[in-house]
């Protein structure tokens, strides 16, 4: 069974009634608070609020208005309880502090440690130059003309790049 | 770095410049958070501080709707940032963080109630008794009182689901998730809430109509 409201096109089915008192119940009033699938199914009545049931939307809309009278008395903040608080996070360690680096290497084994670590860059770079990977270098400092071949074409002219025919 | 009182919490425009985030009066997007809890994970109070200053009231109201005690409320909002401060990454979802801040208030002052009165842990649910009615003609802020200590008198998860829904603009998925219930619950709960809201204070609801249309 289907009653069509007047004024706004609306038809309105005992499920769409049934659950329009529930919205009004639970949510209350004002379809701005509906859940976004009721508010949708229901946007006929969003722009034409008058077709809502009238003694649930009545009720719902003095509950409304005494939770917007309890919500501006609400319970105010004690002063100074935002430095308090940062007063405490200050004396606070964190989890990820609590993880301690190991010491710096000093002395002899630092020295010896610096060291080898060098000699495996310079041999890891003759080897490198002498081989394939010598070659892929080389290919890569050629193919930069192809590169400079492309930013010609995107800061080119665009009336030059037609005459030219590329595009 | 440590954090000083003579900057002021809400000094936050560098970081939220640093990561090309708009900083505008009452930003509560996900990326500003984002940004705060990376900062603040790296141990910067500075960053913590933002997130403090964003949130901070937000989390109090949620406490404060659980305990009658705006000293009680305190402990609760400070205990729940101390938790964020020790383990900035318990939070995965920076868009959730607003939802683990609302949890972990609620939950702990649920805990305060149940360490202060063991005796009525389980009775947190109980109808609590009406209102009277007040004499004569009733005044905006005697109004405004009462309901508020109708509010007050709520069963918790009534007066916490209506605090998050109608008083935060929390989305009804967003409030199941953080009361660990289902999207039907939440509603039930918000349906009884205003049922027994009404029940309270049916002995002066007369009057507090009244009032009311006298404010429009």
């Amino acid at each position: 069974m289907t009653n069509p409201a007047p004024h706004s096109g609306v038809t309105l089915s005992a499920a769409d009634r049934q659950r329009l008192d529930q919205l009004l119940q639970a949510y209350g009033r004002n379809p701005l608070r509906w859940p976004d699938a009721d508010r949708q199914r229901f946007a006929g009545l969003v722009r034409a609020p008058h077709q809502l049931p009238a003694e649930a939307a009545a009720q719902a809309d003095q509950v409304d208005r005494l939770l917007d009278l309890a919500g501006a008395a609400a319970m105010p903040e004690p002063s100074a309880a935002r430095a308090r608080l940062m007063q405490r996070v200050a004396a606070e360690p964190q989890l990820a502090s609590d993880v301690t680096a190991p010491p710096p290497l000093g002395g002899l084994r630092g020295l010896l440690a610096a060291g080898m670590l060098a000699a495996s860059i310079a041999i890891g770079a003759f080897v490198g130059l002498d081989t394939s990977a010598g070659e892929m270098l080389a290919g890569s400092l050629s193919a930069s003309s192809g590169t400079d071949e492309v930013l010609d074409l995107v800061l080119a002219d665009p009336a030059e790049l037609d005459e030219g025919g590329v595009l | 770095m440590t954090w000083s009182l003579a900057r002021p919490l809400w000094d936050m425009a560098g970081y939220a410049e640093t990561a090309g985030v708009q900083r505008a009066a009452g930003d509560i997007s996900p990326a500003a958070d984002a940004v705060l809890l990376a900062r603040a994970s790296e141990g910067d109070e500075q960053a913590f501080a933002g997130l403090v200053d964003r949130h901070y009231g937000f989390v109090f109201r949620v406490a404060a709707r659980v305990l009658s005690e705006a000293a009680d409320a305190e402990d609760v909002t400070q205990e729940a940032f101390v938790r964020l401060w020790r383990d900035p990454g318990a939070i995965d979802n920076p868009a959730a963080l607003k939802g683990w801040l609302a949890r972990m208030a609620r939950n702990l002052a649920i805990d305060r109630i149940r360490r202060a009165k063991p005796s009525t842990a389980d009775g947190l649910d109980e109808v609590p008794d009406g209102a009277t009615a007040p004499d004569g003609p009733m005044r905006h802020a005697q109004a405004a009182g009462m309901v508020a200590a109708a509010l007050a008198q709520l069963p918790e998860r009534q007066r916490t689901a209506l605090q998050l829904t109608y008083f935060e603009g929390f989305g009804n998925q967003q409030t199941a998730e953080v009361m660990q219930v289902s999207v039907e619950a939440v509603e039930s709960l918000l349906s009884r809430a205003r049922r027994t809201l009404r029940e309270i204070l049916s002995p002066a609801w007369g009057d507090l109509i009244e009032e009311l249309d006298q404010l429009k």
